[in-house]
């Protein structure tokens, strides 16, 4: 069940409905259950032979997290924590590369070895990455004083099954984020502790949903559509085409998972629940650091914490070079669980060297005039996006050749060849598109200003409206990041 | 507003919008989905391949008896001088055959269609996707409010008022605007390319097509279009091997009309062709004429029987029905 399907447009509305009944008429289990139960049956509508990675994974973290914090030895404590992190690290590099290794391995042996294909499990990526943050969370032991305890960012408790399986398999990220950590969201399943009304939550949810919606299905596939042509067989194209192929990848990429992730946000909302933002207009950036605040914050937040701070402690004096290198291997892990392929560690190492080389940029305190910044900024997320969308490394290589102004400048005939087959409406959000990534604010904050009238409920449904118009026009196109 | 009524009131906006939308387009229905269509003239507007496509659910079984598949090559073959058959022509261009081969399931799912001419061209092959949507019967949808309908309507519009010709006649046969000069980017990669690649799931489509329409007890008639002496001299053995692979599929009650046969090298002849592949509407007029005295002919020798159900071919039902299902689990 993709989040804009027919099927989820029905599902979500009735499962908040009945939450928000169950919250107020019933004791907070039953609501809870109701929660969990949709969550699964969510899941099951979208991977039902993955359900039982699922449920193992749950029952498993929550085991070894009960078992840790019952120890009283710190060895016998860090013993299980590491043994519950490698579990996951398995299960992940399992499912994302095993598939590249077995392929590999059949290639050198010849054509006589073939071996199955595990098949990629439906949001392994980032449940995984939900339990290991579980772990870590669980591992530090909480603070006897009251007044420590309210700034401790661990767990001081271990959580009940009921409350940990909640937690991992809530519908509105246990596909593609955001990643949330255990402290955030299990206190708010037992009790509402928005500082905003329910019901002006709801409204703000429902707000931030359409505007989602639209986001991935008018302006996400529009863009997919040029993109796709582009990147399916990169050939001779002239500078500008190479430039408008992968400004709309980027672009595709950007209005698909920060729509993906309004919707997630959204939907919570309409459950009373607050999960983390995950984008805050990244496109208007005016540095690579700053770009990696804002671009997919939940999972930048996961590798500054979990791997990025490990990484640099390990290598004792924190010196500018330290750093760099902490950096750089960070985000080549990070592009590396985006998938099994050299493209991906490509994209995540050519970030990495941008992110050293602006450490090393703000530590001798220079200074650049904001919209230069934004214009480099720009330039290098367009120019490291084949990395990201073409289907190998030479294709990526040739596409961002093809971008260094060369003798062919102007030339159109690829565009002509590649996109008379698109339906010409599907092309008119294009310009629009722009705009609103480079200049407007963000969703979440229209989200959040929003005051309830007729005006603002007219603009939401015909943002729903619309953008069913588009979702009955062609099959759905999936999410990006279910992908990762 | 309280919030409550701010939830009420979007939610209910949404719901009667969408129903507005849906039951005004439904009213419309300008492909014949919701209605009897019989002796109607529904025009292909917007996106051929959607039109063609949803027409073909109802309309065309409605109103013909008979369907021709192909691409572009054939889409401008007036279809109704073939006089003893009222043949409805499905040729999609850029079509391949698993699009066409969807148009016909279409078709098939009611009674009416009892011949089908299929094209037999490397065109048809050498690909298996669906070039702008999916066409499956989710489609139906889409008539009740989609992109591709606004463009049919648009595209209505500028016909009715005269602001552009109409390209496509009620038995779906189109007129090009402009003849192509030139062979477009795919057509010259395909000719230029050694040999004709097959592709193995449009290969599978062929098949499963062809098993399906003997499984329908429909007639088939197999059609090897004329191509320009000029091209044949580069390619004409490919093209052999090509059409060799393709016989295969022929049973012994099928026709097959091969004008790449010698006795008619006069409608290989390069002036007929625009690019070498398509024909320009006189020449297409003039094949359409032979497709149609050999259909009379085959007719008077009784081997067609539009009114008494055909004998099942040498492929039996169940063999057919496993290549269907083989076929839909490599789509999966």
């Amino acid at each position: 069940m993709l989040f804009h399907s027919f099927a989820y447009l029905i599902f979500l509305p009735i499962v908040a409905a009945i939450y928000a009944i169950l919250r107020l008429k019933t004791p907070r289990p039953w609501s809870q259950a109701w929660l969990l139960a949709a969550s699964l049956f969510f899941y099951t509508r979208a991977a039902s032979a993955n359900l039982p990675l699922l449920l193992a994974s749950i029952l498993f973290n929550w085991a070894v997290a009960r078992r840790m914090m019952a120890q009283t030895d710190d060895g016998r404590r860090k013993l299980y924590l590491w043994a519950g992190l490698t579990v996951n690290i398995i299960v992940l590099f399992l499912f994302k590369y095993v598939n590249l290794f077995l392929e590999t391995v059949a290639w050198l042996h010849g054509p006589r070895l073939s071996f199955p294909h595990l098949g990629f499990p439906l949001g392994v990526s980032f449940f995984s990455l939900t339990q290991i943050m579980y772990l870590v969370d669980a591992w530090p032991r909480a603070p006897s004083s009251p007044a420590a305890r309210k700034i401790f960012r661990g767990l001081t408790e271990a959580n009940s099954l009921f409350d940990h399986a909640t937690f991992v398999a809530f519908f509105p990220y246990v596909v593609a984020g955001p990643l949330s950590r255990v402290r955030q969201v299990v206190p708010q399943l037992h009790e509402y502790t928005m500082k905003e009304p329910r019901q002006v939550m709801a409204c703000r949810g429902l707000f931030l949903f359409s505007m989602g919606l639209a986001k991935k299905v008018v302006l996400g596939d529009s863009y997919a559509t040029i993109a796709d042509a582009g990147f399916l067989s990169v050939s001779s194209y002239s500078t500008v085409e190479a430039w408008i192929f992968c400004l709309a990848a980027l672009l595709h990429l950007y209005f698909d998972f920060s729509g993906y992730s309004d919707m997630a946000l959204g939907a919570a909302w309409m459950l009373g629940i607050d999960i983390p933002q995950n984008f805050n207009a990244p496109l208007q950036s005016r540095s690579i650091s700053e770009f990696w605040q804002r671009w997919h914050i939940s999972l930048s937040n996961f590798i500054t914490e979990y791997l990025y701070t490990p990484l640099l402690r390990s290598m004792g004096r924190t010196t500018l070079a330290a750093s760099a290198a902490a950096t750089i291997l960070a985000m080549g892990i990070a592009g590396l669980w985006h998938g099994p392929a050299w493209t991906f560690l490509a994209w995540g190492l050519s970030h990495g060297i941008a992110l050293a080389g602006h450490q090393i940029f703000r530590q001798r305190k220079l200074h650049m005039p904001g919209w230069l910044g934004w214009i480099l900024t720009f330039l290098f997320l367009t120019s490291t996006i084949p990395f990201l969308r073409a289907s190998n490394l030479p294709d990526a290589v040739l596409m961002i050749s093809r971008l260094i102004p060369g003798r062919d400048l102007l030339g159109h005939a690829a565009l002509e060849g590649l996109l008379p087959f698109s339906p010409t409406v599907l092309l008119h959000p294009v310009g629009f598109g722009v705009v609103l990534a480079f200049f407007f604010r963000t969703s979440m904050r229209y989200a959040t200003d929003l005051r309830p009238s007729l005006r603002t409920a007219f603009a939401s449904a015909s943002l729903v409206v619309y953008s069913l118009l588009f979702i009955n026009s062609a099959p759905a196109r999936q999410f990006v990041y279910f992908r990762f | 507003m309280r919030p409550r009524y701010w939830l009420l009131s979007t939610i209910s906006i949404i719901l009667i919008a969408s129903a507005a939308i849906a039951g005004l387009n439904a009213a419309i229905d300008i492909y014949g989905l919701y209605r009897p269509t019989r002796g109607l003239c529904l025009g292909v507007y917007g996106d051929p391949r959607v039109a063609k496509y949803l027409l073909s659910m109802r309309h065309v079984p409605e109103n013909f008896n008979a369907i021709l598949t192909g691409a572009s090559i054939s889409a401008n073959w007036d279809v109704k001088r073939i006089e003893k058959l009222r043949v409805y022509n499905g040729s999609i261009t850029g079509g391949t055959i698993v699009e066409e081969k969807a148009v016909i399931d279409a078709a098939l799912e009611r009674p009416g269609i009892s011949v089908a001419f299929l094209l037999v061209h490397p065109a048809l092959t050498w690909s298996h996707e669906f070039r702008t949507v999916e066409m499956t019967p989710g489609l139906k949808r889409s008539a009740l409010g989609s992109l591709s309908l606004w463009d049919a309507y648009k595209d209505m519009a500028r016909i009715r008022l005269g602001l552009r010709p109409a390209t496509f006649d009620c038995s779906g046969t189109e007129t090009f605007l402009s003849m192509p000069s030139a062979m477009n980017i795919n057509m010259r990669q395909m000719w230029n390319a050694p040999e004709f690649t097959v592709d193995p799931i449009a290969l599978r489509a062929w098949r499963t097509l062809i098993a399906g329409l003997r499984r329908r007890r429909v007639q088939l008639i197999f059609i090897v279009p004329p191509t320009s002496e000029s091209l044949l001299r580069t390619k004409g053995v490919p093209l052999q091997i090509f059409m060799e692979r393709m016989r295969s599929a022929i049973g012994p009650s099928d026709l097959w009309i091969d004008f790449l046969r010698p006795e008619y090298k006069e409608y290989r002849e390069s002036r007929n062709f625009s690019d070498g592949v398509h024909l320009f509407p006189a020449s297409a007029n003039r094949v359409v004429e032979q497709i149609n005295a050999q259909v009379d002919q085959w007719i008077a020798d009784g081997r067609l029987d539009l009114l008494e159900p055909r004998k099942l071919a040498s492929i039996p039902v169940h063999a057919a029905a496993e290549l269907e299902k083989r076929d839909l689990s490599d789509r999966k």
